[in-house]
């Protein structure tokens, strides 16, 4: 059952076994899997349940139908774009659908200085597996590829550097490029079209508009959830109450330690809403002389991972990645305003994006803000970090440039540079990244609730449960010990999977001597 | 809509023309969540009399011609006031998110618009 709460005048009082906090990557899949192991299983997901039949390819209409904020969700200096998801599926409802296992060295990397125990690539086969058959992980074809991926492909390949065609998770894809904006053909295999229905087939009672307010807590366990229903247009309504012995928070890595801090609870270690890392991103735009209408196709299939050894330095690299938008969301990404923008704006049908993510050590932090929709994000980027984004843009400068583009425009707001084959390049590591001056986005908040095996400096165990509170277990983003350094997808869901069957394996002693159901 | 939001808007979107770019946006508006649009009625009138505040000048923007209303929305963006820049960049991506979300000015950018064709839930 999916039901939406919004409008709903009377008060929601319920229990279940396992109360889930969040829809999207991890949520959706502890609640399918929970769910059919025969727990009872409540989903609260605070966004609003669209369905595909309501996907307009129309950013106006989508871009708050989908998004935290609406899309326009900052870092408190303003300095950072931070793109969530808001509704049923979460963010895997608008990504972009690249699907990578967690990198064999950063899974060492959580073992060895994070203490996460039994985290090993054959150890969380099983999960990845069970992941990927789920979301109909396939390899894409060379001819999917599409114009935008293909050019930054062959600048790639001119200058002899490392890139390959991904894996993603979509099925029967038309190619219509409006996965940003939610799939109208129900072609990606987000949560939305795989999880959700499965938790749903399963008996999970699953509830839009349900803003979870307060964990409670007594006596070192978790004992339910406090919060109301509110709206697509966050008015508040009805009160909600679910009583069950065991929480799972995957709200995101913003939302999840927001929560936890409101709540006053799992914070002994003082880590809660710490170590905020976003693989900040920054995007270059070259223009061609031939039309590329990038936005169509898959957006991403292709992947340029010259600039990262994770086996050599698991702390350190970047990523390139093609990035194309649609005229509101390529706009917002341009410098300028007035004429000075259109300057820009009007090469769109030409243009071709290519953007540096960081695998970022730089973090910041998370708080409760001036209201539950607008928790305080704070994020400053380290000197190496900085360095190493402005080297990034030059790369996707040499790229651009390498694949003909006849102009390369790097976004400084007060004063956009502009490149040409031929010219000298150094003057963008010169200028340099700061923040401020420059559009920095990032959609993989991570690591607000990291796991590890100290309780001084981790929030959660190895599984995911809380080090202080009995039942209470995160499976979001939010646990990573560090940056991922790798789209982060099913990463997530794969952790997610971790989590539950150890609820599912532990179900007797969690759920304790009130409920009698076995996993 | 204003007359400040109405015409500071236009300038940001560089719309010669104003199509539905002012009614988008406030249908926009009204399906955000209050505290994401609580501080636009303030922002809008600081840029009004930012002019003034900001510049010294005698006048409010609605006051200037074209090119002082860029002059000050420059200031706006230049600003060395992280949270006055911020305010900018709102304004700014919301005229050009209202601007370019219209039909009408798809043709201006090579851009072919949505392949299916479901009925408008705003503006």
């Amino acid at each position: 059952m999916i039901e939406k709460l919004a409008g709903r005048r009377d008060d929601l009082r319920t229990r279940a076994d396992v109360c889930v906090i969040g829809s999207g990557a991890g949520g959706s899949v502890a609640a399918a899997e929970l769910a059919d192991a025969g727990l009872d299983v409540v989903v609260l997901e605070q966004g609003h349940h669209w369905t595909s039949a309501e996907f307009t390819q129309r950013e106006d209409e989508m871009l708050p139908r989908l998004f935290e904020e609406a899309g326009m969700r900052q870092t408190e200096d303003g300095s950072v774009l931070v793109l969530q998801g808001r509704c049923i599926g979460g963010s895997t409802v608008h990504n972009l659908c690249y699907s990578f296992r967690t990198p064999d060295p950063i899974l060492r990397l959580w073992q060895d200085e994070h203490g996460v125990a039994d985290l090993t690539p054959s150890s969380m086969a099983a999960s990845f597996e069970r992941v990927e058959r789920h979301l109909k992980v396939k390899q894409i074809r060379d001819d999917e590829v599409n114009s935008l991926n293909a050019v930054i492909r062959r600048g790639t390949e001119a200058l002899g550097w490392s890139g390959f065609v991904t894996k993603h998770n979509r099925e029967g894809c038309v190619k219509a490029g409006y996965c940003i904006l939610g799939c109208s053909y129900d072609a990606k295999q987000s949560m939305l079209v795989t999880y959700v229905p499965r938790a749903d087939r399963a008996g999970a009672r699953i509830f839009a508009n349900a803003r979870a307010d307060r964990i409670c807590v007594s006596n070192g366990r978790v004992h339910g959830v406090h919060g109301r229903v509110v709206d697509p247009q966050g008015r508040e309504g009805a009160r909600i109450e679910v009583e069950a012995p065991v929480v799972v928070l995957a709200a995101g890595a913003i939302a999840s330690p927001a929560l936890l801090l409101a709540s006053g609870v799992a914070n002994r270690s003082g880590q809660v809403g710490r170590n905020l890392h976003l693989h900040p991103s920054v995007m270059v735009s070259g223009f061609f002389d031939e039309p590329l209408h990038a936005y169509r196709g898959i957006p991403q299939s292709y992947y340029v991972d010259e600039f990262i050894d994770l086996e050599r330095d698991p702390h350190r690299g970047y990523v390139l990645m093609p990035i194309a938008g649609f005229p509101g969301l390529t706009a917002a990404n341009l410098p300028g305003f007035g004429r000075d923008h259109f300057r820009w704006q009007r090469g769109f049908a030409h243009m071709a994006g290519l953007l540096v993510l960081l695998h970022d050590q730089s973090s910041g932090s998370v708080a409760p803000g001036s209201a539950a929709s607008k928790p305080r994000i704070r994020y400053a980027l380290e000197r190496e970090d900085a360095r190493q984004l402005a080297e990034g843009l030059v790369h996707c400068c040499e790229i651009l440039l390498a694949a003909g583009a006849r102009e390369v425009m790097v976004p400084w707001w007060n004063d956009p540079l502009v490149v040409r084959p031929g010219d000298d390049l150094s003057v963008i590591t010169r200028r340099g990244v700061r923040q401020g001056e420059i559009g920095i986005a990032s959609t993989h908040p991570q690591s607000t609730c990291r796991m590890g095996g100290d309780p001084r400096s981790s929030v959660v165990d190895s599984w995911g449960e809380s080090h202080e509170v009995g039942g209470l277990f995160v499976a979001d983003m939010s646990v990573f010990p560090t940056s991922l350094g790798a789209p982060p997808q099913i990463t997530t869901a794969a952790l997610a999977d971790r989590s539950a069957q150890r609820i599912r394996a532990r179900w007797d002693e969690l759920s304790g001597a009130r409920h009698g159901r076995r996993a | 809509m204003t007359p400040i939001s109405r015409r500071g808007f236009l300038a940001l979107a560089g719309s010669g023309a104003a199509f539905r770019t002012i009614a988008t946006i406030d249908a926009l508006c009204a399906r955000l969540d209050p505290a994401s649009t609580a501080p636009l009625p303030a922002l809008l009138r600081l840029v009004e009399w930012g002019p003034f505040l900001f510049e010294r000048r005698l006048s409010r923007f609605t006051g200037l011609d074209p090119a002082g209303q860029d002059a000050a929305l420059r200031g706006w963006m230049t600003s060395g006031l992280a949270l006055r820049r911020m305010g900018f960049f709102a304004l700014r991506n919301l005229a050009l998110l209202g601007y370019w979300s219209q039909d009408e000015t798809w043709p201006l950018v090579g851009y072919a618009g949505p392949l299916l064709h479901r009925p408008r839930v705003i503006a």
